[in-house]
């Protein structure tokens, strides 16, 4: 057989033929077929002879059309997947097939450094991919996207934060981040985050949780927050880092019984239930790699459960988030501390003896060796020193007198829903042996549906009459309640917009800038929206009902020429509107959380004007009554965000403030009476306030600013 | 929701931008349906690992956007962490994990080759290079991209590039000027017969104990530092429940002066401290122990064309020191940095740009000042 080979075009003389010149060849998917170079074999130089290494002969074939050669016994001298082979030009004619094999190289295990440390290596794999075989088509374009596919997915140190890409529905600030990298960086994951309210520590606490989860470093997550807190912190870390949570409450979590605590990895959960047989044995069986403790301030007594509990869990990282770390005296810090760091601050007596006046528990001694020593362990960040100093807040109450039929309208749909609400609460009074308890007193009406009427009430008759309407068509409630709500909702459906339209009309035309309206009712919304448009207005309309891209249609309308936008609270979080700066509360929630939540829409980084908030309250109604309490007593709009649940917190009550309105209302037995009753909860609301600045004033001549992140 | 699309930006994240590409480039299709929510649809294999021919084309809507699920409910969110977005950047490396290119568009013909090989290589006096013949021959180059994780309580990746040239058994030095895309071809213009060299395995190895080298400075500080941590917070840790074990030594001390039936209550709490001693001691341990793990990514294999000059060194007899010199030495051009590469000292094997007369043969001067051969006087 012979077969002549063209020699190659090349730019010197003698470039083929000379003995020891080599060529590679690759293996097809036919263990007796090799590939040749293409253009390899366009004829022009003999082949007549092939051998093994060895020497010895091989017979072949050339396949000229499809550059192959087919060695019949290929699989005796080349049969390792992984392995290479080459050509070599013997002498005229004559050519010699060699193969190098992977060999040793599969053997992993690890490489020792003259330093001793051992360095694990993928043998197997590195062997693979050096002898794999290149698949068809493969390019530049591949290796491009390989390489990049590489760098994406390879992180370096904590110096970049590979969380920040995936954050959603809010601007990070600058001091977050650099909390974020400190706590990772220096701290090693274990620190007590002690911002001023309203800096953030729950999305600090969530960049560290993200940044290690994404990392691999941490699988196994246990969130202990306070029971009003639990969905809230599984809303935001779903919402805002892509991370979902089961909550102990969950179906999901309650089928599988105890044995949850160990199949879940990431799970939410009031401390108060975990510290809780059967639950804190479960709990403790495992391992953690990161726990995070929100509102630490309640482990600041290691004498209770909850601080017992914490300091059992095995953990690899551990966060506790409180912006008040001392209260009553400073082994509180000393406790806190403690979880994080044992022995850092010494015994407790220790810690007592070097570092807290004999006389005074609250005062440090031996100042700067203490923050020496908690500058390892906790970060604090001021408003004064981020810079993050917003513009003020201006109230105004706009008070309106309601028309007779609204008057009328109110005050029996309010004393329909005060009856059922106020017959079902065990401490009332009026509440008569042999009464049946619960809904069925409440001639079948859940607590929270009586809420919300009240509510739309407030709002407008327009969403008085929609919730009415829907309540009326619940066949599980008894005929005459049913009958009385058709008649209520027939009336507030036949009432004209009310005294607030007209006063917002007003506002519009003495306020000509742009002003987002807030209502809590779709059904207020759609009225408020149809009355404006009539007026020669054009108002954007959002709310949660849009789609993703309506809603950002929306913020671009109103960003450009359209100066109203009407807005519920649901889906504005994470909008940014502080080219606004004018708010209308058209109704206002009772939960105060929620009327901040509005105001800080605007009262952000970047807003440059002075934030002015219209509140608007018929005369007579629960909102007034709630206004007059936040706004007069508290002066809530003078406060900056996360204050006023700071003073909620200190109020020492178990209830929710919206829960503790509802009950004063229903319990009160007149107007006059409620009225009492709210003063008294101002008089304590102002103590909760007294108390809250007293404390932070200690905070700031205890702390300083010796606490700011690194960066 | 992204706040960049409020205002009005449209720059795409790098994973936005690779998750296309990627499509086009496993010949897929994407259709961006709204900004940050893509319709995908992709080769089986591509899509699901499934590499059997008659595997369904897959169609897969994602989006980047967590609010957009509320509106696309089938859709998946892409983010690094997610299944399917760490499925993508897998198949992404593994399919250019052996990657075969050649270096085109060269000048293999040299303006004034001699007179340039004379320029850069230095010889002794007296010594001259004569060139007798120049081949044009295909030198392989692997690259290596080798991934390296530090893991303690901290995790850490880098990727570090690595190029071996086959011929001689070095470092590529050039690696930007190696890898220039924009003269990277996969068919060679001409087949050109190999450069003899090392094999990819020795290469492999070559490249790897460099890697470790590099790797090992950066252990070590780590290591370093991790070990100074743990024993100051193990001295602390193991001081503070001493003194917690001495307090409570003092105080079951004064509680026997009173009533010996609380003996049963100290001794459970001494080992309730035995026990978060052990704990704690154990858990600082885990946290401040460092692993090191290596792996190889991808290889690339660069053919590039240079050329290859064999010639003579010689020189005429030093009277009374030392007799005439002749040896063959062989040297490449590299047509892509346009310059010498450096020879192989005959003696040390050392790289040198300067040739000198040694005792016995030539010799670089790093021979000659370390002694290695001493010139005979």
């Amino acid at each position: 057989m012979q077969t002549r080979l063209r020699p190659p075009v090349v730019a010197t003389e003698d470039s083929f033929g000379q003995p020891g010149d080599r060529f590679s060849v690759a293996r097809t998917d036919d263990p007796r077929r090799l590939a040749l170079p293409p253009g390899f074999m366009t004829g022009g130089v003999p082949f007549t002879e092939l051998t093994a290494s060895d020497g010895k002969p091989l017979r072949f074939e050339l396949e000229e059309a499809v550059s192959h050669l087919l060695v019949p016994d290929l699989p005796t001298v080349w049969s390792e997947e992984h392995s290479c082979g080459h050509l070599e030009y013997v002498a005229l004619g004559r050519f010699r097939l060699l193969v190098e094999t992977a060999g040793d190289l599969f053997n992993g295990g690890e490489i020792s450094t003259p330093s001793g440390l051992r360095i694990a290596v993928a043998g197997a794999d590195d062997a693979r991919r050096l002898f794999a075989r290149p698949r068809d088509n493969v390019g530049v374009d591949e290796f491009q996207l390989a390489t990049r596919a590489a760098k994406i997915g390879t992180h370096g140190g904590f110096d970049q934060l590979i969380c920040l890409p995936l954050v959603r529905e809010m601007e990070l600030l600058d001091h977050q981040i650099r909390t974020a990298k400190t706590v990772l960086r220096r701290f090693r994951g274990r620190a007590l985050l002690c911002d001023e309210v309203g800096l953030g520590k729950t999305i600090e606490a969530g960049l560290i949780l993200s940044e290690l989860n994404l990392r691999g470093l941490a699988r196994s997550i246990l969130v202990l927050t306070p029971p009003s807190l639990v969905e809230q912190w599984q809303g935001e870390l779903r919402r805002k880092f892509s991370l979902d949570f089961v909550v102990y409450d969950d179906p999901a979590f309650r089928e599988r019984g105890i044995g949850a605590w160990s199949h879940f990895d990431r799970i939410i959960v009031s401390a108060h239930t975990a510290k809780r047989e059967p639950h804190r044995s479960s709990i403790g069986c495992r391992r953690w790699d990161l726990i995070i403790v929100d509102e630490a301030h309640h482990l600041r007594n290691r004498a209770t459960q909850v601080w017992k509990f914490v300091n059992e869990l095995e953990k690899q990282f551990i966060l506790l988030l409180t912006a008040t770390p001392v209260q009553n005296n400073l082994e509180e810090l000393f406790n806190l501390v403690t979880l994080l760091e044992p022995g850092l601050l010494r015994t407790s007596k220790q810690f007592q003896r070097q570092f807290v006046d004999r006389k005074d528990k609250l005062t440090p001694r031996n100042v700067d060796e203490l923050h020496s020593l908690l500058s390892e362990v906790m970060v604090r960040n001021r408003r004064s020193t981020v810079g993050l100093q917003f513009t003020r807040r201006w109230a105004t109450t706009l008070s309106v007198q309601p028309a007779p039929d609204e008057s009328a309208l109110y005050q029996e749909v309010t004393a329909f829903v005060k009856e059922r609400l106020g017959s079902s609460m065990p401490s009332l009074p009026s509440s008569r042996e042999g009464e049946p308890s619960g809904s069925s007193k409440r001639g079948g009406i859940a607590r929270m549906a009586l809420i919300a009427l009240q509510m739309a009430l407030g709002s407008s008759s327009q969403a008085a009459a929609a919730t009415l309407a829907t309540m009326s068509e619940n066949a599980k409630l008894d005929e005459r309640v049913r009958a009385d709500l058709f008649d209520f909702s027939q009336r507030a459906g036949s009432l004209p917009p009310g005294a607030k339209l007209h006063r917002v009309q007003e506002l519009l035309r003495e306020f000509q800038d742009k002003i987002v309206i807030f209502t809590q009712f779709r059904a207020t919304q759609a009225m408020l929206a149809e009355q404006l448009s009539r007026a020669g207005h054009r108002p954007v309309m959002f709310h949660g009902g849009l789609s993703r891209m309506g809603k950002e249609a929306a913020i671009r309308e109103f960003r450009g020429d359209a100066r109203i936008l009407l807005c519920t609270e649901v889906g504005s979080e994470g909008r940014n509107l502080q080219f606004a700066h004018a708010i209308c509360n058209f109704d206002l929630p009772w939960n105060p959380m929620k009327i901040e939540q509005r105001i800080g829409r605007l009262s952000r980084i970047g807003q440059t004007h002075d934030v002015l908030v219209y509140n608007l309250v018929a005369a007579g109604t629960i909102e007034a009554a709630v206004l007059h309490l936040l706004d007069a007593k508290l002066s809530m709009f003078e406060l900056v965000i996360g204050e006023i649940d700071m003073i909620l917190g200190n109020l020492d009550e178990e209830q929710e403030f919206q829960d503790l309105v509802t009950d004063l209302w229903a319990q009160s037995s007149t107007d006059d009476d409620f009225t009492r009753r709210m003063e008294e909860l101002g008089s304590r609301l102002l103590a909760a306030k007294q108390a809250y600045l007293k404390q932070r004033a200690h905070d700031d001549r205890l702390f300083g600013s010796r606490f700011a992140p690194e960066g | 929701m992204n706040n960049r699309l409020l205002d009005g930006e449209t720059s795409r994240s790098p994973l936005e931008e690779f998750l296309r590409n990627y499509v086009e480039t496993v010949s897929g299709e994407w259709d961006e349906v709204e900004p940050q929510v893509y319709d995908l649809m992709l080769p089986a294999a591509a899509a699901l690992d499934d590499d059997s021919p008659e595997a369904e084309p897959q169609i897969v809507c994602v989006t980047f956007d967590p609010e957009a699920l509320a509106d696309h409910p089938q859709a998946q969110l892409a983010s690094l962490g997610s299944p399917l977005i760490d499925r993508f950047l897998d198949r992404a490396v593994e399919l250019a994990q052996f990657v075969e290119l050649h270096v085109t568009g060269l000048n293999l013909q040299p303006h004034q080759l001699p007179a340039r090989i004379t320029r850069s290589l230095s010889c002794d006096d007296g010594l001259r290079f004569q060139a007798h013949a120049v081949r044009t021959l295909d030198f392989p180059q692997l690259v290596f991209w080798f991934e390296i994780t530090f893991i303690s309580d901290q995790r850490e990746q880098e990727i570090v590039p690595l190029g071996i040239d086959l011929h001689y058994g070095r470092q590529v030095r050039h690696l930007d000027a190696l890898l220039d895309c924009s003269r990277l071809v996969t068919a060679p213009a001409v087949i050109l017969p190999e450069a003899r060299g090392i094999t990819r395995a020795a290469a492999y190895l070559l490249a790897r104990e460099q890697v470790v080298r590099t790797v090992t400075s950066l252990a070590n500080v780590r290591s370093r530092e991790l070990t100074e941590r743990l024993d100051k917070q193990v001295a602390r840790m193991t001081r503070y429940y001493d003194d917690m074990q001495r307090e409570l030594d003092e105080q079951a001390a004064r509680g026997a002066a009173h009533s010996s039936s609380d003996d049963e209550k100290y001794r459970s709490r001494r080992e309730a401290l035995d026990h978060q001693r052990t704990m704690r001691i154990a858990e600082l341990r885990r946290k401040n122990s460092l692993s090191i793990q290596m792996r190889l990514l991808n290889v690339l294999l660069v053919h590039q064309p240079k050329l290859q000059i064999s010639g003579t060194v010689s020189g005429p007899s030093e009277e009374n020191r030392r007799p005439a010199t002749s040896e063959n030495v062989s040297l490449v051009w590299d047509p892509l940095t346009e310059g010498l590469e450096a020879v192989p000292c005959p003696a040390c094997n050392r790289p040198t740009f300067e040739l000198k007369r040694g005792r016995t043969s030539l010799e670089c001067r790093n021979c000659q000042s370390s002694g290695v051969s001493k010139p005979t006087r």
